[in-house]
């Protein structure tokens, strides 16, 4: 489900512009996928703080959230969506834009 | 919390982070360690091919012994990952730039001992040389794409050990003790090993388990 325009601003995403889901976004685009301790470890975000996140994102078909279990261990395998790149580097062109007009 | 976007760096930087736990390290200086071995088992085993078995054992164990510390280790602290399609053509092309090391190390093997004994012997003495270029070329390659630098050092780490080990011989008729020989890279690099193991799982305490994330469903 894509989030409607409401949630721009400005030219921004503010569903991206958010640090922590900017966090997640970026390193998500850095890979094919990842497990949640990854995406923990590298955004040094809390266990709820990211569940609280990821489900933003993936309501908003950002981020492909999928469980599965590893034994008897419950496993999170994420991956960015093509249209979580594209808000992603949509976020970034206007973002460099903006910064490059200051200059 | 890191909303950094420089992308390239990131994923560098990310990707760097699979080999700061240490084990491949002291995986390497075990490996540089344990070549006097296959010295030893010359006396052992004189049958080439169950010296070649017993060689493959010793090495086959420390492989699986890495492997099952990376499982039980390293990938509860800092998870695993799937990389992007740059980053697994990085990963074929060390691979690749291994098997043709491997398979040059087995045709000088083959010339080495096809030519002991025999008239032709001085092509013996480049075979150091040889062993210098293959471990420079494959370390050197393997900083390269996988993106790490230290790696660069241990290439000349491990290719020195020949010709330490058999310039002095040759050229004045000194025997350089193969504990020394081996023993002190091997030391070296099993040290930077060490440091950077104790300070990764210092670094990344086992997060617990993944329960909480249910939510995100």
């Amino acid at each position: 489900m894509a989030r409607d325009s409401g949630s721009k601003s400005a030219g921004f995403d503010r569903l991206v512009h958010e640090p922590a889901r900017l966090a997640i976004l970026t390193n998500l685009f850095l890979v094919e996928s990842a497990d949640a301790t990854w995406l923990l470890q590298q955004t040094g975000l809390t266990w709820g703080n990211l569940a609280s996140h990821l489900i933003k994102l993936e309501e908003a078909g950002y981020v492909l959230v999928e469980k599965s279990f590893v034994g008897k261990k419950p496993k999170t395998n994420l991956s960015i969506t093509e249209n979580g790149r594209s808000a992603l580097l949509g976020y970034r062109h206007s973002m460099l834009d903006t910064l490059s007009a200051l200059e | 919390m890191h909303a950094d976007t420089d992308l390239e760096r990131l994923e560098k930087e990310a990707w760097r982070k699979f080999y700061d736990d240490g084990l491949f390290d002291i995986f390497l200086g075990l490996m540089l360690a344990m070549m006097p071995l296959g010295l030893l088992l010359d006396g052992w085993f004189p049958e080439p091919l169950s010296r070649m078995l017993a060689l493959l054992v010793v090495y086959g164990s420390l492989v699986g012994a890495f492997t099952l510390l990376r499982h039980r280790f390293v990938k509860p602290r800092i998870g695993t990952i799937k990389p992007s399609k740059a980053r697994r053509r990085k990963v074929n092309a060390t691979r690749l730039a291994l098997a043709i090391s491997v398979l040059l190390g087995v045709i000088v093997l083959g010339v080495t001992v096809a030519l002991r004994g025999t008239g032709n012997a001085s092509f013996l003495n480049f075979i150091p040389l040889l062993f210098f270029a293959n471990a420079v070329v494959v370390f050197s390659t393997m900083a390269y794409f996988l993106d790490v630098p230290r790696f660069h050092a241990y290439g000349p780490a491990f290719g020195l050990t020949g010709i330490v080990l058999i310039l002095p011989r040759t050229l004045w008729g000194i025997e350089v003790p193969e504990l020394l020989v081996f023993g002190m890279p091997a030391l070296a690099i099993i040290t930077v090993g060490a440091y950077k193991l104790v300070r990764f799982l210092r670094e990344y305490p086992v997060r617990t388990d993944e329960v909480s994330l249910d939510g995100a469903r």
